[in-house]
Formats: structure tokens, sequence, C-alpha cells
């Protein structure tokens, strides 16, 4: 039986917002379900921070420190909250909640590999921003920070989405459902929960660390052979900067690290942008009288220990964790003299 | 800005629409205003200044129409202007689409020729300049009358069809902007033209961009590619490229439609045609008819009078010899195709793909002259007719989606099993049952005219929908139907493959 226009477009309407509403439902209350399993981590090491169980070790840095740092092998109390696809942009959020703890840590250890400080990357908004962790204003600050910093790379970002910066920081922080509908495809609708699940209980049983496994197709040269040139981003250098102040007005001390390469990608890599690497390091921290920079030199180590050419697999972790461990036995006062090259 | 953008749907439509809806209240004019505000917006979403340039086409345009109306006593004069005109854009699309794909192959050629910096292709050039140039053209013929600057404004600018067509001839449109009654809102209009917009977004964003990642990784890896994975390749562009541009034409038709413009036909079903001929007469079907009147017609012309005036004969029967069907058929033919090819992109592979349909046609046209009236009305012929059209096309698809003829070749000669024949399952179960059920789509159910056949969705007549029959009618069922199908698609824009860091 035909209805009026009218009510037609009212049924229509009716009908859209009631399938949109119950999917944006699902998507904010059954993430665990089916997102992937990036996910998981995520909730395993906010949910350090947020209860501040860190203890006097914290680690920050990206998907490299996540694979390398074991916190239960290390002599302190200590937790590894570096993520997959993260940059100092993120890490600056972190630190800026672990700071809010009641008690600080005593040490910071900071390592981004290379390619974190070159070029921002739209995961800022598919992780960090989707998985609710940075909301709509900090995602405008840091646009405004890049416009600012003139940062081109980040201004003018192509990321796969094909939405406008404003829009797609809007998009990701009311989290609409249309972001969550791909993860939710693959999963099936509700097939990552088991896995997801363990997968928490593992990362927050562990303080954070996650063992990488070997890919289908082991890449032995990394993601740092991908930089032609260490030309830092402004934006990537001016939160990695804001971090290390933050935590120089908070009396902690920061042990900046680079998490050794695999050799094969580490003689793939130009010796001067390698030497530009170390420097910046070293002009970065030497602002700061709390920070240790002697360890933040890349290091080649051996292929076998890598599930790829950058990140660690678990002989590896566990042998460069080891001689991290030995650095921390020292006391955290002192300047940390640490052998981290492979002999 | 995209049809198939939240920007779009959740910003500029609603707003375009309530605005049109209001500015209708003042007047006409103020309506039209609008639309053509609103219009400029659409355009300039993604780069400002090209609005600058689209606004010099259609004032330079405006103003060469004007002369050439103004011009009437004197042809000769007419003439110049008008070919002045079509020059202009002619020009235009050339610098912008063309010039530097020809720096690059002199620069091959000849060692002192430096190869161009890229130019950046202003959006839609190449239909706002055809749309403009059809306009030039009817002006000398005396066909356009209508002289309202700001219905020439709309007919051009009006966004549903400003990027990616339809075509729109002034003769179909102009007079329907000129109508007081396109102003005014209409509940009838707005539920059509959204039914039309949510079905195009569900063939866009749920059955085209899923196939996307696959055939941007096909096409970028074609060296040595085998049996299967080539096959798979070329079956997913030509279901790609289907439903996108199916998708694309049905939002575009849908639009108009809310405004209270109908559209032409663009699209109907041309994997279902069962020779070339009809395969052009249904697919992009605007551009089709803009060739036909402005270049193969103008051809065959000129052929029929230099074959006149040296005596040949030009009737039926002097078109079934050789020479006769090479000069007034094939010859006109195969330069309109190799244009059409080339209008579509610059490089090799266009016009590879436009000289291989023009071959197609050529063909084609040959059986029809040769051998009339042989035609099988069996079904089974019917559908064998349908598969070799469709793997006509399928081959010529190849040419126009590879980014260059030794990765086209590669891809045929996959096909061909040159590379060898796959050993182990590919893809899985999952992607060839989705193949199989958009080629279901594709060739067992309606189009969107056709399920929209009770309320004109397009100017002209709809075909009879075969073998399944679908209507829309404004009833809870359709309206629940269609409120799903929108949220579906709205849904999906976030695209249905992740995007992520690792997959550990």
């Amino acid at each position: 039986m035909n209805v009026s226009f009218r009510s037609f477009l009212f049924v229509a309407a009716l009908a859209a917002c009631s399938v949109i509403g119950v999917a944006w439902l699902g998507a904010r209350q059954m993430s665990m379900r089916f997102l992937e399993s990036g996910y998981p981590i995520w909730v395993a090491k906010q949910g350090i921070l947020r209860d501040c169980s860190f203890g006097s070790v914290l680690v920050l840095g990206d998907s490299r420190s996540e694979a390398a740092i074991i916190p239960r092998d290390l002599p302190l109390p200590s937790a590894n909250v570096s993520l997959g696809g993260t940059s100092p942009v993120e890490t600056y959020f972190f630190a800026r909640r672990a700071l809010e703890c009641p008690k600080p840590p005593r040490l910071v250890i900071y390592a981004h590999s290379m390619p974190s400080y070159v070029r921002p990357s739209e995961m800022l908004w598919i992780n960090a921003a989707r998985y609710g962790y940075i909301g709509f204003r900090d995602l405008r600050q840091i646009a405004d920070s890049a416009t600012r910093s003139h940062d081109v790379l980040f201004v003018n970002l192509n990321t796969h989405d094909g939405l406008t910066a404003i829009v797609r920081d809007a998009v990701y922080s009311i989290g609409f459902p249309s972001i969550f509908v791909a993860s939710l495809v693959e999963a099936r609708g509700n097939g990552r929960y088991a896995s997801n699940v363990a997968l928490e209980q593992k990362t927050a049983s562990s303080m954070g660390h996650v063992i990488y496994k070997q890919p289908a197709e082991k890449r032995l040269v990394g993601a740092d052979a991908d930089v032609k040139a260490f030309v830092p981003s402004p934006l990537e250098t001016d939160y990695f900067d804001k971090t290390l102040a933050m935590f120089a007005a908070a009396h902690v001390k920061v042990m900046l690290l680079t998490i050794p390469s695999a050799e094969s990608t580490m003689k793939a890599i130009p010796p001067a942008l390698i030497a530009a690497f170390d420097q910046f390091l070293l002009e970065q921290s030497a602002r700061y009288s709390n920070i240790d920079a002697r360890t933040s030199a890349l290091l080649p180590w051996p292929d076998n220990l890598f599930v790829d050419g950058g990140h660690m697999n678990e002989a590896g972790a566990k042998a460069f964790t080891a001689r991290l461990a030995a650095c921390l036995r020292q006391p955290l006062d002192r300047p940390i003299t640490c052998p981290l090259a492979w002999q | 800005m995209l049809f198939s953008s939240i920007v779009f749907i959740f910003g500029f439509l609603p707003l375009t629409l309530i605005g049109f809806m209001v500015a209708a209240k003042a007047g006409r004019s103020a309506a039209g205003v609008w639309l053509i505000a609103a219009s400029l917006v659409f355009y300039g979403w993604w780069n400002p200044a090209g609005v600058i340039l689209l606004l010099i086409s259609v004032c330079t345009n405006y103003a060469v129409a004007r002369l050439i109306l103004g011009s009437e006593p004197r042809p000769r004069l007419q003439s110049w202007i008008m070919v002045s005109g079509v020059g202009f854009n002619l020009a235009a699309l050339f610098y912008y689409k063309y010039l530097v794909w020809i720096v690059s192959i002199a620069a091959h050629l000849v060692p002192v020729v430096h190869e161009l910096d890229p130019i950046v292709l202003p959006l839609g050039i190449s239909f706002f300049s055809f749309t403009q140039i059809g306009y030039l053209v009817d002006c000398k013929a005396g066909i356009t009358r209508d002289r309202n600057f700001l219905n020439y404004m709309l007919f051009v600018t009006f966004f549903p069809h400003l990027i990616a067509g339809p075509i729109l001839h002034n003769r179909d449109i102009m007079p329907q902007f000129g109508d007081p009654r396109t102003y005014r809102l209409s509940l009838e209009n707005l539920s059509v033209g959204l039914s039309i917009f949510a079905i195009g977004l569900v063939k866009k964003v749920i059955f085209a961009d899923p196939l996307s990642d696959g055939v941007v990784s096909g096409y970028a890896h074609t060296d040595g590619i085998g049996w299967l994975s080539a096959w798979n390749l070329a079956l997913s562009y030509s279901l790609q490229l289907y439903f996108d541009f199916s998708g694309y034409s049905d939002m575009a038709v849908g639009l108009a439609r809310t405004m209270n413009v109908r559209f032409p036909q663009n699209f109907n079903s041309p994997y279902k045609a069962q020779n070339v001929i009809e395969y052009w007469q249904r697919w992009h079907i605007t551009l089709t008819k803009f060739l036909t009147s402005y270049l193969y017609t103008p051809i065959a012309l000129a052929t029929m009078r230099w074959r006149i005036a040296r005596k040949l004969k030009v009737n039926s029967v002097a078109q079934k010899t050789f020479g006769g069907f090479s000069a007034m058929i094939a010859m006109p033919l195969l330069i309109t195709m190799a244009l059409a090819g080339v209008w579509h992109g610059s490089g090799a592979t266009f016009l590879i793909f436009g000289l291989l349909h023009g071959f197609y046609l050529c063909v084609n046209h040959a059986v029809r002259v040769f051998y009339p009236g042989r035609r099988s009305r069996l079904r089974r012929a019917a559908i064998l007719r349908c598969l070799v059209t469709y793997l006509s096309v399928l081959l010529a698809s190849v040419f126009f989606r590879a980014p260059s003829v030794s990765s086209a070749i590669n891809v045929l000669g996959g096909m061909a099993g040159w590379h060898g024949f796959p050993t182990g399952q590919a893809f899985g179960i999952v992607h060839w049952v989705s193949l199989t059920g958009l080629f279901a789509v594709v060739w067992l159910l309606p189009n969107t005219q056709q399920i929209m056949r009770d309320y004109n969705p397009v100017l002209g007549d709809v075909e009879d929908p075969r073998p399944i029959r679908l209507t829309w009618r404004p009833n809870l069922g359709s309206a629940l139907a269609v409120g799903v199908a929108a949220a579906v698609g709205i849904l999906a824009l976030g695209g249905t493959t992740e995007f992520l860091y690792f997959q550990f």
C-alpha cells in the first residue's frame, strides 16, 4: 500500500538512523569483539597508565621497544607502554598521563626508532583516536601545532579515508561507526573476542611486553632503510621536545634509547644518515639535564634475533633486556653506561 | 568533494537542499544563485583555485555563445567565432591533459626536448569542456535559444554532473532550469531522488570500493602474473568499474532529481549488451551521444561529401564494398573511438583501448552490413552473444586500467596462460562467491532506472526489466529498504578493508 511521500521520507530516515544508531552503540560497547589485535594491547597498556601501576621504570616508544624490552626481566618494577604505529606525538599523551599519577616513574626509557621522527602517520587516528585515547581537542591541538611548525607532511597527509583534517578529527573522536566497519567485516562480527581477551590479559600480565612472531615472509631490511634522508618532522620534533620538557619539569630521569636494528637493515642505511639521526637525538637531549643520551646510538644486532629488519624476536628481546637490566642495576642517579653493542 | 563522503552526505547535501528550498521561496533567481554558489563550493572543495579556471571557462564560453547568436546574419563570421570557441576549449583540454604526455613522448624521441613538470588537472575539465563545446556548436546550428546567463551557469556548473558527468545537452537541461516548477519543493522528487542516491551509494561503497585494493595491488605487480590471478584481476576490475560508474551515475541522477531536475540516462546495464554497438548505447550513454553528434557524424558526412564530389556512390550498396565500408564506416569509427580513448586519459593505453573498441565496432558493423538478417532469436544464442561482448570489453578494459602497455600485455599474457597455471587454491572461496554474486547482480537484477521506472527517473524511455522485476513504490517496504540501504552505504564510507599497522 502506498503512503504519502512525507511518510515515506520519515520512515526511510527513521530506518537509516536506527541502523546507524545500533551500529554506533555496538561499536562503542563491543569493540573487544571485533577490533584488530592492536586494540586489546592498547586497552591493557591504557589500564597500566590509568591504574598508575607502572612501577619505577616506564618504557615509552613504538613497536620496536614494545617487542624488545621485557619489563619482568628488569631489576626494578617496570612497565612497557610502547605501542606499535605510534610516534613522539602519541607518546607525549602517554607521558602526560603517567605524570598525572601520584607517584611518577623514577626512570623513563624513551625509545622511538628513526622513522617515527621523520614522517607523520595516519595511525594517529586509526589507533590513538579510534581506540578513544586521544580526543577532539588533542587532535586539534596537534593540527594547530603542525600548522604552526609548517609541517607540510602532516598538513598534507594523504590518508586512505580521504577525509579533510577537521572532519577526520571529528569523525574519529566521536567514534562514528563507519570507522569500525572494516574491522567488523574482517572479524565477521564477533570473531575476535576470545583472542582479543586473551591478548589483553597476556599483555597486562607481561606488563606491556608483546612477543612479535615471525611473519610469513621475513623481510630482513626494516623500515629504517626506507628513510632516504633524515629530515625530522617539525611536528614530531615539537612533541618530542614537549615530552622531554615535561619530564624535566617533573624531575624524572629519561634514558634516551634507540633499539638496535638487524644487521641487514643497518647495511642498507647510509652511515651519514645514521650519524644525522644520532646527532639529532644528542642535540635534542642536550637541552635538558635530566636526559641521559649515552644509549641513543643506533646499533646493529644479528639478523637471527629479529622477526624482520627491526622487531626483535623473543630470543632477541631476552638478550637485549638482559643487557638493559645490567645498566639498571647501577644507581639511577648516576650516568647510565650500557654496553648495548652486540659482541 | 565526493558524493560518497561524510562531508558531502552530512554537510554539503543537507545544507544545499535546505538552502535551495529556502531560496526558492524568495524566487527563481535566488534559488538559481544558491545552486550555483553551492556548486562552486562543491567544485572548489579540494582545490579552491580550480574555481577560477571554471569561471573563466564558463564566462568565456558564454561570451562566445552570445557572439555566435549575435552574428547569425553573417554565417562565415559565425562559423569563425564558433571554431574559435571550440578551439579555446580544446586548447585548455590539451594544455591540462595532454601537453605533458606529448612532450614526454617528444623528449624520448628528440634529445633537446625536456620533459615538463606535471600539470595539475582541473577536476572535470573533460566534462565541462565537452558540455560547452556542444553548446557552442548548437548555438551555431540554431538549436540553442535560451540566452539567460543564470540558466547557462547552472547548466554548466550544476554540481551533480560537474566533475564526472553525465555530459548534458543544453536542449535537455536548460528548459528545466528555465521552468519555475523546478524551484519548488517536491516531496515526490525528493523521495525518488534520495532513493536513487541510496542505491548508487550502495553500488559504489559496498560493491565497487572493496574490489579496489586487490585491483590496485594486482596492477602494480603484473610481472609473470599467473592464469588465475590475471583472470581474477581483469574480472575484478571490470566489476569495480561497472559498479563504480553505475553507482556514480545513479547518485548524480538522484541528486539532480532531489532538486527537481531530470538527467538523461547515462548507464543502462552495459554488460547485458549483445554486441559492442549495443554496449556503447548502454555504457556512458551521454558520451556516446556526444561523440556521435559532434564527431562521428561530421566525419561521416564529410567523407560522404568527399565521395560525392568524386562521383563515388554513398548508398547502402556502396557501403557493401570494401572501399565504401572503409571510408564511410570504418574510418570515422576508428577516428572517433581513438579520440574517445584519449578523452578518458592521456597515454598509449587509452589510445589502444579506444582503437580496440573501434576495431570491435568495425567488426560489428561489418557483420551487420555484409551478413544482414542472420541473428538467431534463441535464448542460448543471446547468452552467447552477451558473453562474447563481455569478453571483448573485458580485454579492452585491461588496457583501460593498466599503468602501461607492457603491464597490460603481462595481464593479457597471464589470462592466456603464458605465465603458467596455478596449482593450489587462490584467493579463497569467499572471494569467488563475492565475484559470482556481483555478476548475478549485473546480469540478473534490473538496473536502477528499471526499479524506479514508474516514477520517470531519467529523461527518455526505460527498458522493460528482465528477467527479474523489482519495482520501487512509495510504500513502507521501499522506505525501509531505502533507509537501510542508505545506512549501510553510510556505514561503509570508511572502507571495508582494514588499514592496520601490524597484523602479527
